[in-house]
């Protein structure tokens, strides 16, 4: 498949979701109204036919769903589903979430400054020059 | 005759080199395929539409066909589906490949 036909596809899964939507409907619809048209060709009266049509079909939600589960880009769609849904779920219970985030941000910033600390003192060197080489030659050392 | 529990299995793949196949002839809309499927596979294979579908749109998605509205015999406004030049290809490794596995099994299971 090329890289220009995948792109295309899934610009148009994501952006124009409601017309892809709209035409699916339609050829589910259209598949139910020949296989009405069948049915009646065969004798059955219009209510039978159609009864005979929607059994046949099985239902019509669950054959959109399988379609958008193949759907390019349906990943997607369904990982922003669960992300609304989970800021849905925090708004409704603005408590929990205060508490979330203060508890959240007090371990962050207890890490830092720990980490912060043993940094300044063990792993950063000496403000001096040269500071963990050899002395040169020409400065006293004692012996 | 095949009984009437026979007809559901569709083997893994079965579905797409028969698509593919029905639709080489000509550009027929989902009901069309799926009744012409269970003609040319002498009723073994009932397509429903709740594998025609996915399968359909997923084989377009893969460019191996392209669909566009059309009028059905009664007038009716029908999705129709046809092959493309990718299409056309597939169906031949996949025919080649459906000759070498039926093939293989064949000459397995008739081994005493």
């Amino acid at each position: 498949m090329s890289v220009w036909h995948r792109l295309k596809t899934l610009w148009r899964n994501l952006a124009r979701k409601r017309v892809v939507e709209e035409e699916l409907d339609a050829e589910i619809r259209s598949y139910r109204e020949i296989l009405e048209d069948e049915k009646m060709r065969t004798g059955a009266d219009p209510s039978a036919a159609r009864r005979e049509a929607l059994l046949e079909l099985g239902g019509a939600e669950r054959i959109k769903e399988e379609v958008r589960d193949i759907r390019l880009g349906g990943t997607l769609e369904a990982i922003g589903a669960e992300l609304r849904q989970s800021f849905r779920g925090l708004r409704r219970n603005p408590g929990l979430t205060f508490l979330g985030t203060v508890m959240l941000g007090l371990g962050m910033g207890a890490s830092t400054l720990v980490f912060s600390i043993f940094q300044a003192a063990l792993l950063k060197p000496l403000p001096f020059r040269a500071f963990g080489e050899p002395a040169p030659s020409h400065c006293a050392t004692f012996q | 005759m095949n009984m009437p529990g026979s007809t559901t299995a569709l083997l893994q793949g079965t579905l797409d080199v028969l698509i593919l196949k029905v639709l080489a002839l000509e550009p027929m809309h989902g009901l069309g395929i799926s009744r012409r499927i269970a003609q040319v596979t002498r009723g073994t294979f009932q397509v429903k539409p709740g594998s025609l579908f996915p399968a359909l749109h997923r084989m377009e998605e893969a460019g191996w066909l392209i669909s566009s509205w059309g009028e059905s015999e009664a007038n009716r406004r029908a999705k129709f589906y046809r092959l493309t030049k990718v299409g056309r290809r597939q169906l031949r490794d996949e025919t080649e490949q459906w000759a070498r596995i039926s093939s293989a099994m064949a000459s397995a299971l008739e081994t005493p």
